[in-house]
């Protein structure tokens, strides 16, 4: 299997003792959902970083498509490779299609502007993310769930290979929250590879094709959720305060971890 | 017992902190309104602080009684017609209470708008300070000359010199009908915008005692005042008299009026104005165009001769108006 | 949800205005001339029929650098500021609290005293070559030093943190104030350059020529050709620099474009008609309340308006108070420091988050 964007023996170092990323890899490929959970400081966001050439990594190297990630121009990294942000500032005058339109930035000619083509991907981009009835509302308008699928929109918009997520359902509603992973896969579905942070394992379980837990800045486990939300793997990481159930029969079953003393 | 509410206590902090600094002030006030004594014998080591005050004392005293000079004045007092005269004399930067204070003075000659609470300080220490009143016509120049001629112990020079300066005036006044009715303006210019005198200034006065009207007073406009190139078209004066820097800056040779004059003939729009088309623009020194005491009789001298020769160069060749 | 001009309706409104406020501006002066004489002066200096009889002539095209002066610097101000704000995504940015005007004022002094403060041969004569330049171009120097300085110290690691941006801001202009104060004690012995400095810092747009107008001019095609460069890619910034990267934006490219444009246009205002502060602080906020944020439009909106506002209100001082009784700074700072109040009250939630 070919990866689209591949993290080799990434360090990286914010002033300060700390280690934030020791020697991380990790790759991901298309059709294929990768979750990075871990506890809180463990490297997840940062990781995130680094792999999407905002940050460069002390030492290790970041590849797409095989090319180093720091020899792509801005515009053409962009047209590969999106980033949906956890946070954005409040924008109180920007309609949703306009900022949805931000996503084709790297497609647009700088003399001609947004096309009729740009504006149907953005149609098409607010309508994939359940969002079409959006288009024309406010930004400062939105709810914590729309936002965050006009964030994915905004992503879809770009047109990029492989998405990477930033802790999508923090402050949603699990209907939101299922929604928001729903989308993801879709994407995902569509020859797309994603790489997304999140704290919740169960969501995590039931959508990813892959599992990678972070402790300390270093990885230390991989695999399907079978092979990572197990006991024996995530207590030395998260302690002994988790049940451990499943939900589902055959090849369907998937582990369920929950917050349980 | 009840306490006081903290904010009527801060108000009753407040008001003690305001009566204390009212009392303050009416202390300083008195202090420095209460004209000290000044020396009951010969001062002899004088510090004139301004331009004026080096003028007039320089006038009335020999050199030696001299304890210090302002620096300023080796540019824009009578020190520039001296030519090395108290070369050797002290020279202080700024009026403040320590310089002078560091030239032991016992008479210190200050103008009225000289830092008031360096001259309390003074007097604080123990010197006297004679403030000159304010000057901007020959009577008040002569009056003040005068006075200070009595506080020098030098009245008999003071009259002396009156005397003289009278019989100046007089020939001045005696000649002004060559000039009379020439409409005149001073401009000065430092590259972004223009000022003038009106009335109420010592360059009125000069103008006036030369024989030449004010255009800008006649115009109405009252002491220094700022003057846009259009008001010069309207006005379009017979002369414009502009100050001559003592020392031209690099790159200024040819230049005789400064930055001033350089402004009024290099201006494209103020090609059309008299004095420019027709080379009437006058320069005084710069010491002279400042004055602020009697030697506004010599600034007013110095320009009558000025415009005189000019009248003399435009007889001689009617048609000046090419440039 | 407030009612809102479309961008190409204020653009007409604004220019209608300023095709009403420049001839009338122009009849004001020591004299009131009719509006008809003001058009046939203004006719003859472009070479268009027979000149007005004798001063009039030359009256009529003094008025008419000194209105076009004061539109030009007004919307070099305003644009300075437009791409300021959207640089720095902050409302309270403004052309002087960046140092820009502090650091071309300081620069332009220095020009001053390279030519020892012969300050006529620095803007009187056009003829003049590299001379006449040099006001300009220092002051440009100067501006982009300061600038660059406080957005350098304004953003540890990269990150551009507002609070620290305006104390930085006051920093830096405050030691410019003292490099300026001691560049102005040192020239006191030399009247003709601490006259000079003293006269330009004050500013003016009294008695311009075409050589200022035409140095403004220049300063403002320069940074408006910059526009289509860097405004949608300023639009993109306000989610953050890190999310334009993320979405194709070339941010460094981006950012040191606008901060030369925004450099350039102030600088060459300060260099014509000295500080005048606010203009830039104004403007972009009436014209994102008015009409639109979008930088492609809000930015020329910024010039329209920025030319009317200063012509506007140095008008109506004229017609108030008389001939030439403030300085456009003066007034400006009169009328633009309760502005900055009343902005930095109405925001007083996010102020209080920083």
């Amino acid at each position: 299997m070919v990866s689209l964007l591949a993290a080799r023996s990434v360090v990286f170092d914010y002033p300060g003792p700390l280690r934030a990323l020791d020697g991380v890899d990790l790759a991901v490929a298309a059709r294929e959902l990768v979750a990075v959970i871990g506890p809180n400081g463990s490297g997840k966001s940062t990781l995130l970083r680094c792999l999407s050439g905002l940050a460069r990594p002390g030492a290790g190297e970041v590849e797409l498509h095989g090319r180093s990630i720091e020899a792509f121009r801005d515009r053409e990294r962009a047209r590969l490779l999106a980033v949906v942000p956890q946070f954005l500032p409040a924008l109180p005058d920007v309609s949703v299609d306009n900022f949805v339109l931000g996503g084709r930035y790297a497609h647009l000619s700088r003399w001609r502007g947004a096309s009729a083509r740009d504006r149907r991907f953005v149609a098409l981009a607010l309508e994939a993310a359940d969002a079409a009835d959006l288009g024309a509302r406010l930004m400062s308008e939105l709810s914590g769930g729309q936002r965050q699928r006009v964030l994915v929109a905004r992503a879809l918009a770009q047109e990029a290979e492989v998405f990477l997520v930033d802790e999508p359902t923090s402050s949603l509603d699990p209907e939101h929250q299922i929604r928001v992973f729903e989308l993801i896969a879709r994407t995902v579905a569509a020859e797309r590879g994603a790489v997304v942070v999140t704290h919740e394992l169960n969501l995590a379980s039931q959508f990813a094709t892959r599992i990678v837990l972070l402790d300390g800045g270093r990885v230390a486990a991989q695999g399907t959720a079978r092979e990572v939300l197990r006991r024996e793997v995530l207590e030395p990481v998260y302690g002994g305060q988790l049940y451990y159930g499943s939900v589902g029969e055959g090849e369907g079953e998937r582990p369920i971890v929950v917050p349980w003393r | 017992m009840q306490r006081r509410p903290p904010r009527r206590r801060a108000c009753g902090a407040l008001r003690s902190l305001l009566a204390f600094a009212a009392l303050a002030c009416a202390a300083a006030c008195e202090r420095t309104s209460s004209s000290a004594p000044l020396p009951d014998s010969e001062p002899r080591r004088i510090v004139p602080a301004s331009a004026t005050a080096v003028d007039l004392i320089t006038e009335l005293v020999e050199p030696a009684r001299i304890a210090a000079l302002p620096a300023q004045a080796a540019e824009y007092s009578r020190l520039v017609a001296l030519e090395g005269a108290l070369a050797g004399t002290p020279r202080f930067e700024a009026y403040l209470a320590e310089p002078v204070l560091a030239q032991r003075p016992d008479l210190v000659v200050v103008d009225p708008w000289q830092a008031p609470d360096t001259t309390a300080r003074l007097r604080r220490a123990g010197v006297a300070v004679f403030a000159l009143p304010e000057i901007h016509t020959w009577e008040a120049a002569r009056a003040a000359l005068l006075q200070l001629g009595g506080v020098l112990r030098a009245p008999a020079r003071a009259e002396e010199l009156a005397g003289e300066l009278d019989r100046r005036v007089a020939r001045l006044t005696e000649r002004a009908a060559a000039r009379a009715g020439l409409r005149a303006l001073c401009y000065s210019n430092f590259g972004a915008s223009g000022w003038s005198a009106g009335s109420q200034t010592s360059v009125h006065e000069i103008l006036r005692l030369a024989g030449l009207r004010n255009a800008v007073a006649e115009a109405g406009r009252i002491g220094h005042v700022g003057l846009g190139f259009e008001a010069l078209l309207v006005l379009d004066p017979d002369v414009i008299v502009v100050s001559r820097p003592l020392a031209m800056p690099a790159g200024a040779a040819g230049d005789r009026g400064g930055a001033s004059e350089a402004v009024l003939t290099a201006e494209p729009s103020l090609a059309g104005l008299r004095a420019v088309r027709e080379q009437r623009i006058v320069s005084l020194p710069a010491w002279l165009y400042a004055t602020g005491s009697h030697e506004m009789v010599r600034a007013a001298e110095v320009l009558a001769a000025e415009v005189d020769a000019l009248q003399r160069r435009l007889e001689a060749a009617p048609a000046g108006g090419a440039r | 949800m407030r009612r809102r001009l479309p961008p190409a309706a204020l653009a007409l409104l604004l220019a209608f205005a300023l095709a009403l406020v420049v001839p009338l501006s122009m009849c004001v002066g020591t004299s009131w001339q009719p509006p008809g004489t003001i058009l046939r002066g203004a006719l003859a200096a472009a070479g268009i029929g027979e000149p007005l009889p004798g001063v009039l002539q030359t009256i009529v095209e003094l008025r008419l650098w000194r209105a076009l002066t004061a539109a030009l610097v007004g919307a070099s101000l305003a644009l300075s500021g437009g791409l300021t704000q959207g640089l720095f995504r902050n409302g309270l940015a403004s052309p002087s609290l960046i140092g820009v005007t502090g650091g071309a004022s300081l620069g332009a002094a220095l020009a001053v005293l390279a030519v020892g403060g012969y300050a006529p041969r620095l803007v009187m004569e056009p003829g003049a070559g590299t001379v006449s330049l040099l006001m300009p171009v220092f002051g440009f120097l100067g501006a982009l030093g300061a600038t660059t300085l406080v957005a350098l110290l304004a953003s540890p690691g990269g990150r551009l943190s507002v609070p620290t941006l305006l104390l930085v801001g006051i920093a830096v202009n405050m030691c410019i104030a003292g490099v300026f104060a001691g560049i102005q004690s040192l020239t006191l012995a030399n009247w003709e350059a601490s006259r000079a400095i003293l006269a330009w810092t004050f500013g003016t747009l009294e008695d311009r020529s075409a050589y200022h107008a035409a140095t403004v001019a220049i300063g403002l095609a320069l940074s408006l050709a910059v526009v289509p460069f860097v405004a949608r890619e300023l639009d993109l910034f306000r989610a953050g620099e890190e999310d334009a990267r993320s979405l194709g934006v070339g941010t460094g490219a981006v950012k040191a474009l606008a901060l030369v444009a925004a450099a350039l246009s102030a600088s060459a205002a300060v260099a014509v008609a000295g500080q005048i502060a606010f203009v830039g602080l104004v403007v972009p906020h009436l014209v994102r309340l008015g009409s639109t944020s979008r930088h492609f439009a809000l930015l020329p909106l910024c010039a329209l308006g920025g030319a009317l506002f200063l012509l506007g209100a140095d008008l109506a001082q004229r017609a108030l108070l008389g001939e030439g009784v403030l300085q456009p700074g003066v007034m400006m700072s009169i009328v633009g420091g309760p502005f900055f109040l009343v902005l930095l009250l109405r925001n007083r939630k996010e102020v209080g988050a920083w």
